[in-house]
């Protein structure tokens, strides 16, 4: 790996290539050759680094190639750096390290079984190391520079935090393992913190079937009754060529799924660990599937944990489309078609407040209605009915020039594409329903409440007759 | 150098103008995000947030600018966004420009998970940058559009909040819908 050494007066950099199997003392030695022993690094120029164990290597710390390390040659005394061992915030053993990352930006911390020992806050070590940026000394151009490309490169965070949490824990690379790894990956990106761990829990062999891994947030490690913490917890079942991961919260029944196909995965997630970092090109077709990877995993399992135990716990919960004020809702909704807006009002009673907007439907009739005539008075005229009644008649005037065209041809059945109803349904008491993981490219099978009534030649007459009255306009 | 930019007398403002275009493209601005990051930006794609041109306009703007609300990962992308728009193509004139910007936006977006496409909805709000907060919610519009409630609710993680009686009146009320 590269590594950028700075000496943190003269802010002379030099450029250094070691092995990732290098040690902090090989780093040294090349820094000062004659006296080691004297040279203290430091990533954020407040604390120093240094390690209880002198054969960590590099890559064990969390370095990795392009990182920028502070030196000083001070004989005897440290240059008033605070001395921070980050090895011992937690038991030794490869799976408990506390590792703040300047140039990631991003901390990450693992709690042991005992809460009570040292548990670093994520959000406080991620602080931390970016406290060398709130300096008083004036940034001069140089220095930004530096940042900057080191910020650059951190734009590709995802798959590297992804890489660096593999390569920590690697040992053992069958299936199972990368893809329980990586999911652990975004666990931890979106703030959650491992619970209750086992000792060698992340070496999963082929011949176990199903693996489970209990997480929670560090808000929530207050208490020291390690029963009291709400948690959530991921299972993953190994199905043949695909990983199933099931993710519940606390002990409510309600559960998602997803499912992540091995094939085509696995040796995406293994590239990314090979890949050196020089490969800056954020466009190829890797990283690609390892960003849809991450969104999947995100969107399906992660944030519905996160906003099911913010529920439970009462916090706050991560953005997301209701927790954004009214008048971006709004302003969402007013990008959509009506038919769109209509659905909207069916999701919850908010939305349909908000999709009641009369002003609202004026505007679509606007976009959608052909030779509309919009001079009444806004008020006195109920926009969505009259929008409601023009799409009937649309769907009307299609469906018959449709029929009249199949009869000429002489044909009798009729199918018109998407004629199943579809009805809202109602879900029980967790907010979680069955999904299917890979939804990004297909639709989801919805069952509806009623038989679907296919569009037969006779039958489709009936289909558009309203059973509501709406206001007399019809 | 406030003062005389609001003076009466058109001449000199005029002249202040004209002063200020040559130096602007010069001029670079530091945004601060709330966890310590620093972005150093010109001061063209820096007005593209609204209220920091307004602070530009205003004269209260200072070499470094604090965004508190936002943090450096989301600042970081809300200016690459910014970058690539600072000089938008026109349709008419510039066609190829235009297509190749809007597959560089498909790209940039393609990445971003839900929670973050979120964040850089409330930060584009917050800092009044109108083409990206459009851009971000037609993207949240397009995974609404062509989904039936049931799937809005699974993708947003939004939980049912209708009694059995208000979800049968609902389902009348936009039975219309059903048939698309």
């Amino acid at each position: 790996m590269k590594l950028r050494l700075r000496h943190h007066e003269t802010r002379e950099t030099l450029k250094l290539e070691l092995a990732d199997t290098d040690t902090l003392h090989d780093l040294r030695r090349r820094i000062n050759p004659t006296a080691p022993s004297s040279v203290h690094l430091s990533l954020n120029r407040k604390d120093e680094l240094i390690t209880s164990s002198p054969e960590d290597t590099l890559r064990s710390l969390g370095l990795i190639s392009g990182d920028l390390i502070y030196y000083s040659l001070e004989a005897g005394e440290s240059s008033g750096w605070e001395l921070r061992d980050y090895q011992t915030l937690a038991p030794q053993s490869e799976s408990n390290q506390a590792i703040v990352h300047e140039s990631m930006g991003i901390g990450f911390a693992e709690v042991d079984s005992n809460p009570n020992s040292g548990v670093e806050d994520p959000a406080e070590g991620s602080k931390g190391s970016n406290s060398g940026m709130d300096d008083p000394e004036p940034m001069d151009v140089e220095q930004l520079d530096m940042e900057l490309a080191a910020a650059g490169s951190k734009r590709l965070s995802e798959p590297f935090f992804l890489k660096n949490v593999l390569l920590e824990k690697c040992g053992d690379t069958s299936e199972l393992t990368t893809l329980a790894l990586s999911v652990h990956a975004v666990m931890l990106e979106s703030g959650f913190v491992l619970f209750d761990s086992g000792s060698d829990r992340f070496n999963f062999s082929k011949e176990l079937l199903t693996v489970s891994l209990r997480y929670t947030l560090p808000e929530l490690i207050k208490s020291e009754d390690t029963n009291t913490i709400e948690s959530v917890t991921v299972k993953f079942q190994n199905l043949g060529p695909v990983v199933v991961v099931y993710g519940t919260v606390g002990g409510s029944s309600g559960r998602v799924h997803m499912n992540l196909d091995k094939r085509r995965f696995v040796p995406v997630i293994d590239l990314v660990m090979d890949t050196s970092k020089s490969d800056e090109e954020g466009s190829s077709s890797i990283y690609r599937e390892v960003f849809m990877f991450w969104r999947m995993v995100k969107d399906c399992l992660v944030i519905p944990l996160l906003i099911g135990i913010c529920d439970k716990a009462g916090l706050e919960s991560p953005p997301c489309l209701m927790r954004l004020p009214s008048e971006l809702k709004l302003k969402i909704l007013e990008l959509l078609p009506g038919v769109s807006i209509g659905n909207m009002a069916c999701v919850c009673t908010e939305m349909r407040y908000l999709a009641s907007d009369n002003d609202l439907w004026k505007q679509k009739c606007l976009e959608e209605v052909d030779n509309f005539v919009g001079t009444e008075a806004g008020d006195s005229v109920n926009w969505k009915a009259r929008f409601a009644t023009f799409w009937r008649q649309k769907q009307l005037a299609a469906a018959s020039a449709t029929f009249w065209r199949q009869n000429q041809l002489g044909r009798r059945n009729i199918s018109m594409g998407r004629s199943t109803i579809r009805f809202p349904r109602i879900i029980g008491d967790p907010p979680f329903t069955w999904f299917n993981g890979d939804r990004m490219h297909g639709s989801i099978g919805i069952h509806p409440g009623q038989p679907a009534r296919g569009l037969g030649g006779r039958t489709w007459g009936q289909q558009f007759t309203p059973r509501c009255n709406l206001g007399g306009l019809n | 150098m406030s003062s005389s930019k609001k003076s009466s007398d058109g001449k000199s403002s005029e002249i202040e103008e004209a002063v200020a275009s040559l130096t602007m493209p010069f001029n670079k601005i530091l945004l601060t995000s709330s966890d310590g990051e620093s972005f150093e930006i010109d001061e063209a794609v820096a007005r593209k947030f609204q209220i920091i041109a307004h602070m530009i306009e205003d004269d209260c703007a200072g070499k470094a600018i604090p965004i508190d609300n936002v943090t450096g990962d989301i600042l970081s992308k809300i200016i690459e966004y910014a970058k690539k728009h600072v000089v938008e193509p026109d349709e008419d004139e510039d066609e190829e420009a235009k297509k190749k910007l809007d597959s560089w936006d498909a790209k940039f977006v393609e990445k971003l998970d839900l929670e973050t496409i979120f964040k850089i909805i409330l930060a584009a709000n917050y800092l009044n940058f109108e083409g990206l907060l459009g851009f971000a919610s037609q993207t949240v519009a397009d995974y609404i559009k062509d989904k039936t409630p049931e799937e809005v609710r699974e993708i947003f993680n939004i939980e049912n909040d209708f009694t059995p009686e208000e979800e049968e009146a609902i389902r009348k009320e936009n039975a219309w819908t059903f048939n698309g």
